[in-house]
């Protein structure tokens, strides 16, 4: 039986050590063909050598966009399996990322050691696999309240978390415009003057603390 | 001689990469922890030389909170504290309460978290190449001895009651570079980005319901 043969993309050498460990002591054949801290790496040993699936973790600086990545790295291997595991999951992010052909995700919260075994020759046959915890974000089982979205909300936790606009453009795969226009939208709602007091309004409100009541439901 | 090392760190994945690397060091045994409590009970039983602890490890612990904690509970233990924050004044702190070793996340921890192991347990301070960077750079600055103190607190609430800093500046009648010069060190001690996140972290961390 021919190995899976996996390319591993994460800019925590830890990280890449502990996928690589995880994989190579498994009774799956999988051969763990490259180790790359960028996707430029990435990009340059896909270009000379084939690989079945690409494990990406999501710890990539705040500008880089994904899906865009995604896309790039499968413009180089139509057949490229992709699994992602999300470091910072939104739904709107894991939804363009789905449209983009990734086929399996995890969520950094997950037994990943577990997951990425079993994800792995899923994926790599064609399959799809995403975890528990990422289906819920993704069917969006969540109850917002009337006047917000699922993008409102991820726009606001992601501002919350430190993100720029621009980055948050970058990252959810939509214009800047729209991103400027979500937040003006959210101050107008709750009689905000700035960024920073809706963030104090959202806290108070519990509306950034969504998931992890879900999470412990 | 047996060097012992407790690994607590919110990815299992990393706490694998940990132990592959420190396998290849003879004579060391491993032990990872499952949450703050699980460390603080391992510290307390085991004695570790080494405590490896990642940055935000357990989100019911704040992680100097853990260090201090992790001091009482193994008082010979070396801490290395593996983190995003690359904030001087943060590791300067960090420092102050005991902490032997900081490795920058960004940097490759794949040469540096062996050197680190050898340099805390000869009782010597490690920063890796980042994190050192950082350390001097804030030391070096004007910032070094600042603490959050009332006039920063008057900032931060007025900030999350929607104030520009013209507002501000205003109402406390302070100079506006002045209330920017507040907001930076604000920022660098939370360990924020922008404004907003600065709010969120002060929010997460209790300040913003506090009396005026």
């Amino acid at each position: 039986m021919r190995p899976i043969t996996v390319v591993v993309v994460s800019t925590n050498a830890l990280i890449r050590s502990g996928i690589q460990q995880v994989v190579t002591k498994s009774d799956i054949p999988i051969e763990v063909a490259a180790v790359c801290a960028t996707f430029r790496e990435a990009h340059e040993f896909l270009a000379k050598q084939r690989a079945h699936v690409v494990i990406i973790d999501d710890s990539h600086p705040r500008s880089t966009n994904l899906a865009q990545e995604v896309k790039k790295l499968r413009g180089r291997q139509a057949n490229l399996a992709v699994l992602m595991i999300a470091q910072r999951p939104t739904a709107t992010l894991l939804r363009l990322l789905r449209e983009h052909g990734v086929h399996g995700m995890l969520h950094k919260d997950d037994d990943l050691e577990r997951g990425l075994l079993s994800a792995i020759p899923m994926i790599a046959d064609g399959g799809l696999s995403v975890s528990p915890r990422i289906s819920r974000l993704l069917d969006g089982q969540r109850t917002l309240p009337d006047e917000l979205q699922q993008r409102d909300i991820d726009v606001l936790q992601l501002t919350a978390d430190g993100f720029q606009a621009k980055e948050i453009s970058s990252h959810l795969g939509l214009a800047s415009k729209t991103i400027y226009r979500t937040l003006q939208m959210l101050r107008e709602a709750y009689h905000a003057n700035s960024n920073a007091q809706l963030i104090d309004i959202a806290h108070q409100k519990k509306l950034l603390d969504l998931e992890d009541e879900d999470d412990q439901a | 001689m047996i060097t012992q090392i407790l690994i607590g760190d919110g990815s299992s994945l990393a706490v694998v990469g940990a132990e592959t690397l420190l396998k290849q060091r003879a004579d060391t045994v491993l032990t990872s922890a499952e949450n703050g409590d699980d460390l603080l009970r391992l510290a307390g039983v085991s004695q570790p030389d080494v405590i490896l602890l990642g940055d935000r490890f357990d989100p019911l612990f704040e992680t100097i909170a853990l260090v201090e904690r992790l001091i009482q509970a193994a008082p010979a233990g070396r801490i290395i504290v593996m983190g995003n924050t690359t904030d001087g004044l943060i590791i300067r702190d960090l420092f102050t309460m005991g902490m032997c070793g900081y490795l920058a996340l960004g940097d490759d921890l794949s040469t540096c978290l062996l050197t680190a192991v050898d340099t805390v347990l000869r009782e010597h301070p490690y920063l890796s190449p980042t994190a050192n960077a950082e350390y001097l750079i804030a030391m070096q600055s004007a910032s070094r001895d600042w603490k959050l103190d009332a006039e920063a607190r008057a900032v931060l609430r007025l900030l999350a009651r929607g104030c520009t800093v013209r507002e501000i500046a205003a109402q406390m009648r302070l100079k506006r570079r002045r209330v920017y010069w507040v907001t930076e060190k604000m920022r660098s001690r939370f360990g924020a980005t922008t404004n907003e996140h600065l709010i969120s972290r002060a929010a997460a961390e209790g300040f913003m319901r506090l009396p005026e």
